[in-house]
Order: C-alpha cells, then sequence, then structure tokens
C-alpha cells in the first residue's frame, strides 16, 4: 500500500516538473534550421515619405547545384511602422522565418541617426532573437541599405565583410568597433561613438569601406572624426591594441617616412582638482617598434633614438590635444567619458559639477596630455639602408 | 482465498510425493540397489551398470555411471582390476570401509547409503560401487569428460597480460584463482542452485579482507533463489540483482582469472558457476566499467589517459545526438555562425526533420551492430560495406540525410565500442536523452542527465553506494578511479568493501 502511494507521488511529482520545464523555459519550440533564413546583417533607413521603417535584410541562401548545396547572400527590403513591424513583413515577401541570433551588424542610415536613434534599435535590446552584441554602424551615404548592398571584392556575404573589418581594427586602430549593448551604455553617461561606414570605389567596384567615427550627444548624431582622429580618440579611450604611427622626420623632403608599429598601449585618466580647478590628465605609455624608414639617419644611436622618441611624443600629443579640443568646442559631447572619470576619482567635486557638466564643464574641461613612448627596437635592420645620406 | 491455499497444500504435497523416493535408502541385496537405480535411470541410455565379482570369493559387485562422463581408464585400473583381483576379500567381517582403505586405488572416495546422494553423484561424472550385502555403496571420483582448453577471451582481449581465460568446467577455474593465490586465506565454498538442473556453484572470497555483511547478504539472496535451473550466470545476477529492473549492472562479470583474482584481492567476492566461463564478482560499482586489466599492466600515465578517454566516451556517446538535436532544433543561435551555415547547407533537399533522421541513423547502426556480432567474420566484411555504403555515402549523396547527422552516428557509434560492458545501458539512456532534447531542447538534455545521476547515486551493490569514489574530488578518491596512480601510491584498499584489513601496500614497510 505504502509502496503504490509513493510510485502515485512520483509519477506525480515527475509530471509536475515535466509541465513546468515546458511553461517555463525559453526556447521550447522545435525548428528545423533550414525552416528559417540566416540572416547575417540588416541596415535600417526611412523611406521616402519618412513615415516607415525600410529594412534591408541580407540572408543566406542556398541554391542546389547537382549533390552540392551552394551558399550566397541574398537581400530583401520590406517597410513597416516600427523595426519589428517591417521584420515580420519579410513573411508576406519571403514566406519563410528570419532567423536572427547569427546577424552580426546593423547599418543604420545618418537620417534616422540624426533624428535619434533609439527607437531604431530599442528592438535589438529588447528582443531575445536579436543579440545585442551585434557590431552597430552609421552610414555616410544617402542610405543604409545601399552599403550592405555593396559590390563586396572577395565572394563573402557583405555583413561578414563588414564584420570583419571591425573586428580586425585592432590591427589598424582607425575606428571603434562598438557593440549596440556597448553604444547604449555610453549613451547612458551622454556622448557615444560609433563607426562610420562609407562607399568608395575600388576596382571600379563600389565597396564598404571604414569611414571614422561617428559621434553621438545623447542619441543624436552632431558630426564626424576622421580615421586619424578616430585614432587619437582611441588613444584616450585606452582602446589601441595595435596600429601605426607615421612621422616625418627631419621634415627635408616628403619621403622621409618613418613608420612606428604600436605593440601595446596603455592609457590612465586621473583628474586632479585644484584652486578650483578640474584638471584631466591623460597618462599614455605606448611600446612601439620602428617597422619601416627611409631616411638614412642611423637611429641606433642614443642621441638620434631619443629625438625620434620626442618627436613621436611630442605629434601625438599635438594630436591628442587638438582632437580633444575639436570635441569640446565643436561637439560638446562627452565621447571620451571624462564625466565617469570624474564620478569615480572625486565623487564630491562630480555632485557639485554634474548638473552644469554637458552644458559648460566639459567644455571648459582643462586637459594635460602626458605621451611617453617606448622605442623596443628597429626589426631586423638596425642601421638604416640609404647608405649615402641626402643631407 | 482458504480454498486456495489448500489446493496449493494439495499439489505441493503431491509433488512431495513424486519427488522423494518411498525408500531413500539403499538396501543389502545388490539385486535390489540395481533394479533401484535401473528405475531411477528408466529410458537413460547412457546410464550405465557394470556387474562383477570377486575372482576368489565370488562376492558380487557392481559399478553405475553416466557414458562419457568417466575416465575410463581409471575406472578400468583403479575400480574393476583392484576388486576382481583383490584376494584378501572375502572375510564377511570385511566391511565398505576395508574396501575403501584397502583395495580402491582412487584419491577421493566416500560412502552414503542416500540414493539422493548417489543419484547426484552420478550425475556429475562419479563412479558408485554397489557391493552385494552392504547397505552403503561407495561413490568414487571419477570424472573425466572432455573439456575445453583455457584460451584468450575474446570479449576481454589484452596487449599485455596473461592470455589465460576461465572454461566451462568449475574446477579447472577454481585452480586457476588459486593458482594466482597461493593463500589458505582464499575460501572457496560450494553450494547447488536450481531444483532440477543442481547447478554447482563456488563462492570464492579472501577471508580477513572481504566484508562479512557483503558476504551474508550474498549468502541470504543466493537463498532466496528457487528456480528449476541455471543455465549461465547471467541467470544468477538477475535473480540477485539489487535493483532488478535498473540497466546498470550491480554485478560484475569477467572471464580472465586475473581480473578475478585482482577483485578478490580487493575484498570483493566471485561467484563461479559450473558450465559458464563468465565467473560473476560481487559488489560491482560504476567505475569498474571504466576499469580494464590491462590499466594495471602497462604504465600508469597511459592507462591514466585511457580511462579518462573512456569516460569521455561514455559521456560524448549517451549525449552528442541528444546535443546535436538540441542545438539544430531548439538553439540555433549557440552554434557558432559558420558552422550553423555549413549545417543549414547540408540539410537543404533532406526530406525528415533532423530528429527522424537522426532515430532512423541511430537504429540503423544498432541494426547493423546486432546483425554482425553473430556473424561469421566473412559475412561481416560484407555487413560493414553495405553498412558503409549504403547507410554512409549513398544516402548523404541521394539527400535522405545530411552528413552531419552520419558524422555525429558515427562519433555515437565509435565513442560506444570504447566502453562494451555499458552497452545495454548506454543504447537505453542515448535514446531517451534523444526522446526528451527533440522535445525540450538542452533543458530536456539536462533533465535527463539529472535524471541519470540521481539513479546511479542512489543505487547500491550490495549495500556499497554505486558511485563509491565519486562523489566527492579528493586525492584518496582519484587514485584508482578516474585515473590511475602508481601503485606506489595505491596503499589502501576501498574503504566499504575490507572495512577490517584496509593496508594493501606498504612500501618499505612503513608502521601505518
Amino acid at each position: 500500500m505504502k509502496k503504490k502511494l509513493y510510485s502515485a507521488k512520483l509519477i506525480l511529482l515527475s509530471g509536475l516538473i515535466l509541465l513546468n520545464s515546458i511553461a517555463l523555459c525559453g526556447c521550447w519550440n522545435y525548428r528545423d534550421i533550414e525552416k528559417s533564413s540566416l540572416v547575417s546583417g540588416f541596415a535600417i533607413d526611412k523611406n521616402k515619405a519618412g513615415d516607415k521603417y525600410m529594412l534591408t535584410v541580407e540572408i543566406i541562401d542556398y541554391e542546389m547545384s547537382g549533390k552540392e548545396a551552394k551558399q550566397s547572400a541574398k537581400y530583401i527590403q520590406s517597410e513597416g511602422k516600427t523595426v519589428f513591424d517591417a521584420i515580420r513583413n519579410v513573411i508576406d515577401i519571403l514566406g519563410k522565418r528570419l532567423y536572427w541570433a547569427h546577424a552580426s551588424i546593423v547599418i543604420i542610415s545618418e537620417e534616422i541617426a540624426k533624428e535619434g536613434i533609439i527607437p531604431a534599435i530599442d528592438l535589438i535590446l529588447r528582443d531575445a532573437e536579436i543579440r545585442s552584441e551585434m557590431y552597430i554602424l552609421i552610414s555616410t551615404e544617402k542610405t543604409a541599405g545601399e552599403v550592405l548592398l555593396q559590390d563586396p571584392l572577395v565572394s563573402q556575404t557583405s555583413s561578414d565583410i563588414i564584420e570583419y573589418m571591425l573586428a580586425e581594427q585592432k590591427d589598424v586602430s582607425k575606428a571603434p568597433a562598438v557593440e549596440v549593448y556597448k553604444f547604449l551604455n555610453d549613451y547612458e553617461s551622454g556622448g557615444s561613438a560609433i563607426p562610420a561606414i562609407k562607399l568608395t570605389e575600388h576596382m571600379s567596384k563600389k565597396t564598404a569601406e571604414i569611414a571614422g567615427t561617428a559621434i553621438f550627444k545623447t542619441d543624436k548624431l552632431i558630426g564626424y572624426l576622421n580615421t586619424n582622429e578616430s585614432k587619437c580618440f582611441l588613444f584616450v579611450r585606452n582602446e589601441i591594441k595595435r596600429g601605426l604611427i607615421t612621422l616625418n622626420e627631419n621634415s627635408i623632403n616628403d619621403t622621409d617616412n618613418i613608420t612606428l608599429e604600436i605593440f601595446k598601449s596603455k592609457t590612465k585618466l586621473k583628474p586632479s582638482y585644484a584652486d578650483n580647478k578640474l584638471t584631466m590628465n591623460i597618462d599614455i605609455l605606448t611600446e612601439v617598434s620602428i617597422a619601416e624608414m627611409s631616411t638614412s639617419v642611423d637611429y641606433s644611436s642614443e642621441k638620434n633614438i631619443g629625438k625620434l622618441k620626442k618627436d613621436a611624443e611630442e605629434k601625438i600629443k599635438a594630436s591628442i590635444e587638438a582632437v580633444i579640443k575639436k570635441v569640446q568646442l565643436e561637439y560638446n559631447s562627452d565621447i571620451f567619458d571624462f564625466g565617469t572619470i570624474v564620478k569615480a576619482y572625486k565623487p564630491s567635486v562630480w555632485r557639485q559639477i554634474e548638473q552644469d557638466w554637458d552644458e559648460s564643464i566639459f567644455k571648459g574641461l582643462e586637459v594635460a596630455v602626458n605621451v611617453r613612448i617606448k622605442i623596443r627596437n628597429c626589426g631586423f635592420s638596425s642601421k638604416p639602408l640609404y647608405k649615402n645620406s641626402r643631407n | 482465498m482458504f480454498k486456495k491455499i489448500k489446493n496449493k497444500n494439495i499439489i505441493a504435497e503431491k509433488v512431495k510425493d513424486t519427488k522423494a523416493p518411498d525408500n531413500s535408502c539403499l538396501s543389502k541385496a545388490l539385486e535390489d540397489n540395481i533394479a533401484k537405480f535401473k528405475d531411477l535411470f528408466r529410458d537413460d541410455d547412457t546410464f550405465i551398470i557394470r556387474q562383477f565379482a570377486n575372482r576368489d570369493t565370488e562376492i558380487k559387485c557392481c559399478i553405475a555411471y553416466i557414458a562419457d562422463m568417466i575416465d575410463k581408464a581409471l575406472v578400468n585400473d583403479n575400480i574393476i582390476k583392484p576388486m576382481i583381483l583383490c584376494a584378501s576379500l572375502g572375510d564377511k567381517a570385511d566391511t565398505t570401509d576395508k574396501i575403501m582403505s584397502n583395495v580402491l586405488m582412487s584419491n577421493e572416495v566416500e560412502k552414503s547409503d542416500s540414493v539422493e546422494q548417489i543419484t547426484q553423484s552420478i550425475m556429475r561424472g562419479d563412479t558408485v560401487l554397489f557391493i552385494d550385502g552392504f547397505k552403503e555403496a561407495v561413490i568414487i571420483s571419477t570424472v573425466g569428460w572432455q573439456t575445453r582448453q583455457p584460451s584468450e577471451p575474446e570479449a576481454e582481449r589484452v596487449l599485455r597480460g596473461p592470455r589465460e581465460g576461465f572454461t566451462e568446467s568449475l574446477n579447472m577455474n577454481l585452480t586457476m584463482i588459486r593458482r594466482r593465490l597461493s593463500t589458505h586465506n582464499l575460501k572457496f565454498k560450494y553450494r547447488y542452485l536450481g531444483k532440477e538442473s543442481n547447478t554447482k556453484i563456488c563462492l570464492c572470497y579472501i577471508e580477513g579482507i572481504v566484508n562479512r555483511q557483503i558476504l551474508d547478504e550474498l549468502n541470504r539472496r543466493l537463498d532466496t533463489i528457487d528456480i528449476d535451473g541455471i543455465t549461465g550466470s547471467g541467470t544468477i545476477v538477475e535473480l540477485i540483482k539489487d535493483a532488478p529492473y535498473c540497466p546498470f549492472k550491480t554485478i560484475g562479470g569477467t572471464e580472465r582469472p586475473d581480473v578475478a583474482s585482482g577483485k578478490l584481492l580487493e575484498g570483493h567476492i566471485a561467484i563461479v558457476v559450473d558450465g559458464t566461463p563468465f565467473v560473476l564478482t560481487v559488489p560491482f560499482i560504476f567505475i569498474e566499467y571504466f576499469q580494464s586489466s590491462e590499466d594495471y599492466y602497462i604504465d600508469f600515465y597511459y592507462s591514466s589517459i585511457n580511462r579518462l578517454l573512456r569516460i569521455f566516451s561514455f559521456i560524448l556517446t549517451i549525449s552528442s545526438p541528444a546535443i546535436y538535436i538540441a542545438m539544430t532544433t531548439f538553439h540555433q543561435e549557440m552554434i557558432p555562425t559558420t558552422f550553423i551555415r555549413s549545417i543549414t547547407a547540408a540539410r537543404q533537399g533532406v526530406p525528415f526533420p533532423t530528429f527522424i533522421e537522426m532515430l532512423v541513423l541511430l537504429l540503423a547502426f544498432e541494426l547493423l551492430r546486432e546483425t554482425g556480432i553473430r556473424m561469421p567474420s566473412s559475412v561481416g566484411t560484407a555487413i560493414s560495406v553495405v553498412g558503409g555504403l549504403v547507410l554512409g555515402s549513398a544516402a548523404v549523396e541521394a539527400r535522405i540525410v545530411s552528413a552531419p547527422v552520419v558524422i555525429v552516428v558515427a562519433l555515437t557509434a565509435i565513442t560506444g565500442l570504447t566502453t562494451p560492458k555499458l552497452k545495454g545501458p548506454e543504447i537505453l539512456i542515448r535514446f531517451s536523452l534523444l526522446m526528451l532534447s527533440s522535445l525540450l531542447g538542452l533543458y530536456g538534455y539536462i533533465f535527463g542527465i539529472i535524471g541519470l545521476l540521481i539513479l546511479l547515486y542512489q543505487l547500491r551493490s550490495f549495500g556499497i553506494p554505486y558511485m563509491m569514489a565519486l562523489t566527492k574530488f579528493s586525492k584518496d578518491n582519484l587514485k584508482d578511479t578516474v585515473i590511475r596512480v602508481s601503485w606506489k601510491q595505491i596503499k589502501y584498499r576501498p574503504k566499504f568493501m575490507a572495512p577490517y584489513n584496509r593496508v594493501r601496500n606498504n612500501p618499505g614497510g612503513k608502521r601505518q
């Protein structure tokens, strides 16, 4: 009798757990892979009338050629009152549900960015299927769709190419690689920056190319930094991994170039407060090596290398100061996140200035840039290859 | 209800009547005895009675045996010859004892007047000598049938280690164990099981090491067996198993005497069953599935790697189909982008859902395995060609199944072969996990794994926790479980198996 009761209990319990597991888990429906189309990236525009969102979606399509299934990219455009509405409208056109979890980039048009980007990307953060760690870009072209519809040089999907462009930015450091969630974090603290993308002609094909950084104040696009300025911006944000610094030494003629390759860079931001004056100290320590040189100066000597070091430090310092000035005066958007740093180091000061930060304090913030460069080596050859000095 | 019991009683009495002979003892007259046994063995042409008389005294004798179960030379030279030629027989005072001590040239003689015992002895290959005028017969051991020579067991091959395997002969098996453990503490206790078959079994253990509680429990369980016949050790396993319906076994089996003696040294008990080369060992714990006798003969680094591989392949073989289904049909976001694209490419044009595809291929593999196992090796190659070609490439090329599923099934099959002892449970778990994950995705898979762990951790084998030494991560627990450390480090026997005599290895003779 007891045993019967026990087994009845067991059945009830396991039934309860099973029911719960069906009710409580998130993605419970069985769906075969080929029943939905994989989205690899998408672009958001406003339509001509400006009242609807227009989505350009890149999907992976498979074509049966003999026994093999060949994959290629196909593009669909759909309109809708909201982004999600446009996404659902794709079914009307395609007859297949789209699968968004593998989408890697989203390109937003300049027009939307100027009006305010948040309504367009709210879905990306809110929806369970669309990942918020996809890269976000701003198109400097008329529409974002045409960037996605580029004519790639290699046989990869357009989204893959743009994704790799950003993922490999650490080798060039010309634009920040920003994921959607990162953008939203920065947005919370006032100013934010997103890589910009444009179309250029390469080998008579219109291809996408990174075009520096787009600067946002709150959620509105207010301007751009070019690729060189973006590098300075990345120096301040401590986001330089690798990259190049080109110097024009001796300035006798234009070909006397030296390229320094960055191996390691570390930036420390620390505010100091004295005599009612807030100063942001930026300490940059960069390790480089001489990667290439077209001069005849022998940099194996202590004196020459010291000079090179000083020149490089000064050049970087000057350009960083210029970029900070530009951002402060032209855009007045705290894309460097100075506010957060002040809040962390000087909470009492922050409480006093918090109100006026966006309006005036950031604009007039004193910045002390201190660049230190360590030249590790000069590659495999210590002497310049030019034998006869041209000077 | 009463009626039923009454009926049962009547039936039981009737059975008793027919079974027990009305006169269970021998009589003095030889003719009566011969008649009695001829009647007992009527319609049995293998039963042979040879009558003869002593040359001098004309005392009538007779021997009874079963044809071809005895050693003929032995019977002729050591029983018939001395009995016929012996000159000193004849004195009426001569008793059976005198014949046993002075006449019979046999190492093992016993006298008995019980018809039951004599019948049993005859059937086991002994020869029984009846002498006219005596109420007792002499049972002489003359066992001499043909047995198979020990050979290397097919299922438990090792590269390094003894090539000897148990045979069907109980006595030969016992000597194989005895030869490896020359101690008087090694005990052999005979028992007989089966109402009709009367199978002789032997419990082996080392006194002083064995846990008496386990031994008592084993004897108690063997006492409860009331079956007509035992044809192999498997019958005993199912009758005395801890959890009769659990797919995991709680009683081990081996064909190798070195394994059996190794287990005895660890405090296990071996059950040798007459007529089968499979010797049972109790208790049996989960980790023994992954231990091979070879582990102890080769380098411990290598054997540790092998053990880890076996455990890893067990996990793979039960989960890879389930995880594949869960990932590709529920959690596509978990698969790397490039990988999901190639899976999708492979799925193009396949008519069945992934789950059906997986199920069909897994079934096909099990079919191939089952077909191949009992085929002669010449047919086996044909099967593998058909299986490999038809199921492998042709099905993929015809787009009936997708290539990734074939790869997953192949992986499942290969990893399943690393732990052949676990084959049965593996199939069950694999299919149930597959069902669960096709219903609920990874959630269902985890659900199944939790259920499996609960099952394994609550299981006991003769009072020993089934997951002994796998409950917590510690140095001692690791020593001879998931890896094997050097013999220098294995100092103690498992705590539960040999609680009173734990020291196994005492390098340098240090006092413990």
